[in-house]
């Protein structure tokens, strides 16, 4: 039990739902450190993590959830930890999930676990889950291999994923990433999680962003990724 | 070729040049991209006086008129310029984020020390 644990929390104007996150995770995921990557706010964010003495780091302008989910990699890569899984500000996912996610990355030898919806449960039928069907698809085509959530966004990666992930452009915490670290010879594990929706706050995704989200991912998997250099 | 094209060339390479070189004084743009600049009015200003060119090019290509040549050719030269653009803006963008990042990883070392 002597592996080291990072929470990675990007937080855009997160002001609503931070508090309740991280305490979440300090009582359901002990022994993990976390580290909040305030990403340019706004709001009263970091001014709420620094009161209640969260570790916090604050980016001076907005980077982007792929900027800011890397400062967190730069962080875990920097204090060397052995584990980094990605967790949303905004309450949706289970810090009670963690620990079983680190286990099973144990147990397999996996180099990425993903906190997967439909592990065991089928999907629901709507727009975002034929989006994500879709992704399912296309990864199964390039790698071979199922991945039943590759829109969720809890991760966890392993040491041997930090650092291309802390160091390496235009990698994001995103499926074609995936797919890249697949074909590099990372092994990628799914654990079944439960995730809430939103507490407060509104979504990332409007139906135009979904869609030029989607063009992205897919032209990005099926394309791209074979042109790029393996991690 | 028209007369009237000539001239409108002629027109806008001058236009061009005395608008870079402004921004040359007032210290805008650097030195090596201003020399692609007045290369473009270079060119526009050669092809402008000596139309034959155009000509013998169109016909090589088998391009219907020399004005047709003109535009393909200012069409190609400026999206070579906006691909390198692209690339020069790419770079920026992962320098400008490499500095926030670390920026910000070492404010939170100096704090916890």
């Amino acid at each position: 039990m002597d592996r080291r644990i990072l929470a990675i929390i990007p937080a855009y104007n997160e002001e609503e739902n931070i508090v309740s996150t991280v305490e979440d995770l300090l009582a359901r995921a002990p022994g993990v450190d976390h580290v909040i990557v305030n990403d340019g706010s706004r709001d009263a964010t970091a001014r709420l993590c620094e009161e209640h003495g969260y570790n916090l780091v604050s980016l001076p302008v907005n980077l982007g959830l792929a900027g800011a989910f890397q400062t967190g990699m730069k962080y875990a890569l920097r204090h060397g930890y052995d584990y980094a899984v990605q967790f949303d500000a905004d309450g949706q996912h289970g810090a009670a999930y963690i620990l079983p996610m680190v286990e099973q990355a144990e147990r397999t030898g996996a180099d990425i676990v993903i906190g997967s919806r439909f592990c065991e449960k089928k999907k629901p039928v709507s727009a975002r889950m034929i989006g994500s069907s879709l992704i399912t698809g296309l990864i199964k085509l390039t790698t071979g291999k199922t991945i039943t959530d590759p829109t969720s966004g809890m991760r966890l990666f392993d040491r041997k994923m930090i650092e291309p992930f802390a160091t390496e452009l235009d990698l994001g915490p995103e499926p074609d990433s995936l797919v890249l670290a697949m074909r590099s010879g990372a092994k990628v594990e799914e654990v079944q999680v439960e995730m809430q929706e939103r507490i407060a706050g509104e979504s990332y995704l409007t139906f135009t962003r979904s869609m030029s989200y989607m063009l992205q991912v897919c032209v990005s998997i099926l394309l791209v990724q074979w042109f790029r250099k393996k991690v | 070729m028209a007369l009237s094209l000539r001239v409108f060339l002629i027109v806008a390479a001058l236009l061009t040049l005395v608008f870079v070189l402004r921004k040359i004084r007032k210290s805008q743009i650097k030195t090596a991209d201003a020399i692609f600049w007045f290369f473009f009015v270079l060119c526009l200003a050669v092809l402008a006086v000596f139309p034959q060119i155009a000509f013998w090019c169109a016909d090589l290509l088998g391009v219907e008129s020399p004005a047709n040549f003109i535009f393909l050719c200012i069409v190609a030269i400026l999206l070579m310029k906006e691909f390198s653009a692209s690339l020069e803006i790419a770079k920026l963008k992962a320098k400008l984020s490499q500095l926030v990042q670390d920026e910000a990883l070492s404010e939170n070392e100096r704090r916890s020390r």
